[in-house]
């Protein structure tokens, strides 16, 4: 712990750059909590206090205590948020936060419920997207997130050194720091700890109900955000096996299939193709199975790669691979997709034009995501207009109108103390 | 698809169908007529024979669909998942489109042989169960009791090779799995399709001695039931009379 805290701090005085230059101190943070000041989780509560010790801290809370700055609703405009963080606590808080267009965005969401609303989902998805670091308590929404996006950072308590370097990365990004050696660190420590653990269950009388052969899943899959394909291989196989033998449902889909991306980082274009071949199941994936062999035997291997991945969820590596080519209509039709699936709907619309949209509910789709990109930007009668026009006469298609409603009345109750929104 | 495969690359015509068996001193018992049985419905054979001391390996050579024949000089019979594998791979080597994991004293009902194509010519599953019928004490009779019922349940023994698919057997010393377990996770058919085992319809000499082997090899039950061993020596055990399905009974 020492030695960590010793490098970070040695870095950072050392090679960090500031991205933007102003006096830490007057920069105000602001929290919009997730159902008053106290309904803010105790480990990240008294973290922001200790805050508050030597910052402007402001909270759009009726409940948080001084020296903490209570702001209302109505206030929101008059901070100055080129110079303001914002820490956003729950996605509800996205139509509100995002077109502040705050200098920092950190989103410290709590982990998705088991059944989350389809509407919280797309919130959470949105916020991300637009945050300038992402921040959660949650593993797998932490390996979702970095599947899309860079500045993910997990802290969920059962690892101190882990929590350390979520920490650390808030605190240099409101200071106006990167924090990609953190998010390396980090993902290495996670792997490490992780075999530690699985090293302590392997032997363990009951590991099926420890969960061994899912965390032999996670290691696996942080092997591979840290580039080491065949290691990651290895421990996927042991895992997918371990599934089976205990039973296991939809093991090539959830499991299985993640070797098709481990392939493709190894450089094995044809294997991966085959892999998820074999994963498929239903319509759908037979199609995508197919598309993918004609595009491979017609040599359009960027496209091959941008889809496996998509397919495995790595959002971030498809768009990589996609964005130097979007002059391509099929790559520029997969990536506004994959734009979509990441939540960053305004490059998603700048590649897309509606008239393209085949039939008339893609029409009305792709209208609801410009709505949706305009409400994101601040540009709310313009927002409603949209989803208006989307709807036309059709009640179902009134579903923006009715989501913009939802979200701020739940916004308004999140403010309040003493009271769980949702 | 396009190249005329089927679901995700999966060949829906034409298929290979391979028989892969493991063998040790079977030649005074079933050998040929299981060989000479499934010459007459499959395209190839693959054989490992476990360093056999009789003339195993010569009858085994000698059919002509045998295309592959390996011959282990020590045994091991002491690591079954290790034999398993063996065959396995000998097998892959032939590239196979359907392997069928026999035993050397299994045979195929008429019925079933006549549906094995209509089954691997397809792109739904990539694996088929039948029903494994003990034979007991001759080959007119079955037995079935609480501890003689596996006809009861389905048992894979026909599987699609998938080639560079993840292949692993549980490394049990006896009573191993004959397909690789990893197998379970892929769609499969379930069938009433029946295979006739004789391991058990010779006399009760023959069966003493299993027993006593089995006793000798597994004498804690850490692989087998001990229950299951000492049905073996039951005196007047439930035996049923086959009756040859053809396809007027479906």
């Amino acid at each position: 712990m020492v030695i960590v805290l010793f490098f970070i701090r040695s870095y950072k005085n050392q090679k960090m750059k500031r991205m933007v230059n102003a006096p830490m101190a007057a920069e105000p943070i602001v929290v919009f909590p997730s159902g008053g000041w106290h309904g803010i989780p105790p480990g990240q509560r008294s973290w922001l206090e200790e805050f508050a010790r030597k910052r402007r801290l402001l909270a759009v809370a009726d409940d948080a205590p001084a020296p903490i700055e209570q702001l209302s609703l109505e206030q929101l405009s008059s901070v100055e948020w080129t110079s303001a963080s914002a820490i956003v606590m729950h996605p509800a808080w996205v139509h509100i936060a995002v077109p502040l267009k705050p200098r920092c965005l950190i989103a410290m969401l709590p982990p998705p419920e088991q059944a989350e609303e389809a509407l919280w989902t797309k919130c959470r998805t949105w916020l991300c997207a637009y945050a300038t670091l992402v921040v959660t308590g949650s593993e797998a929404f932490y390996l979702e997130q970095s599947f899309r996006r860079g500045s993910v950072f997990l802290m969920d308590g059962l690892d101190e050194t882990s929590d350390l370097f979520a920490r650390q990365a808030a605190e240099w990004h409101i200071d106006g720091f990167e924090s990609d050696t953190l998010i390396r660190l980090q993902q290495r420590h996670r792997a490490n700890w992780r075999n530690e653990l699985l090293q302590k269950q392997e032997h363990a009388a009951d590991a099926a109900a420890n969960g061994y052969a899912d965390g032999l899943f996670y290691h696996s899959v942080y092997r591979y955000l840290i580039g080491e394909a065949e290691y990651s291989r290895k421990l996927l196989l042991i895992s997918f096996e371990q599934m089976l033998l205990e039973g296991r449902g939809n093991t090539l889909q959830n499991v299985y299939r993640f070797l098709s991306a481990i392939e493709l980082e190894l450089g094995h274009l044809q294997d991966a193709v085959r892999t998820y071949g074999y994963t498929a199941g239903g319509d759908a994936e037979w199609r995508y199975a197919e598309q993918l062999t004609k595009w491979l035997a017609g040599g359009k291997r960027e496209l091959v790669k941008a889809q496996l991945y998509r397919l495995n969820d790595d959002y971030r590596k498809a768009a990589a691979l996609l964005e130097p080519v979007a002059d391509d209509p099929e790559a520029r039709t997969l990536l506004i997709e994959i734009y979509i699936q990441m939540g960053r709907l305004h490059s998603a619309l700048t590649l897309g034009e509606a008239e393209h949209r085949q039939s008339a509910g893609d029409r009305r789709q792709w209208q609801h995501l410009q709505g949706t990109a305009l409400l994101l930007e601040g540009k709310r009668h313009e927002a409603i207009h949209c989803f208006l026009s989307a709807g036309e006469n059709r009640q179902e298609d009134l579903n923006g109108m009715i989501e913009l409603a939802v979200m701020d009345e739940v916004a308004r109750e999140l403010t309040r103390g003493n009271k769980e929104a949702n | 698809m396009a190249n005329g495969l089927g679901k995700g690359g999966r060949k829906k015509t034409g298929n290979k169908l391979t028989a892969m068996m493991q063998v040790r001193n079977e030649a005074g018992r079933y050998l040929e007529a299981v060989l000479a049985d499934l010459s007459g419905f499959v395209d190839e054979i693959v054989i490992v024979d476990d360093a056999s001391t009789d003339d195993t390996p010569e009858l085994a050579a000698s059919f002509e669909k045998v295309v592959k024949l390996v011959r282990n000089k020590e045994s091991l019979f002491h690591k079954e998942w290790l034999l398993r594998e063996q065959l396995w791979r000998a097998a892959e080597e032939t590239s196979p489109d359907w392997l069928l994991a026999v035993d050397a004293d299994e045979f195929y009902e008429e019925y079933t042989k006549g549906t094995l194509r209509e089954l691997i010519n397809q792109d739904e599953y990539d694996t088929v169960s039948f029903r494994m019928y003990d034979f007991w004490d001759s080959v007119t009779h079955y037995r079935e009791d609480e501890w003689w019922n596996l006809h009861q349940r389905p048992m894979m023994t026909l599987v699609r090779y998938l080639p560079g698919y993840h292949y692993a057997y549980p490394k049990r010393a006896h009573h191993a799995t004959r397909l690789p377990f990893t197998y379970s996770a892929f769609p499969g058919l379930d069938t009433e399709l029946r295979i006739k085992h004789f391991g058990w319809a010779g006399s009760a000499e023959e069966r003493r001695a299993k027993y006593d082997r089995y006793m000798k090899l597994d004498p804690l039950g850490q692989w087998g039931n001990l229950g299951h061993y000492a049905s073996i020596l039951e005196p007047n055990p439930r035996l049923i009379r086959w009756q040859e399905r053809d396809r007027h009974d479906e």
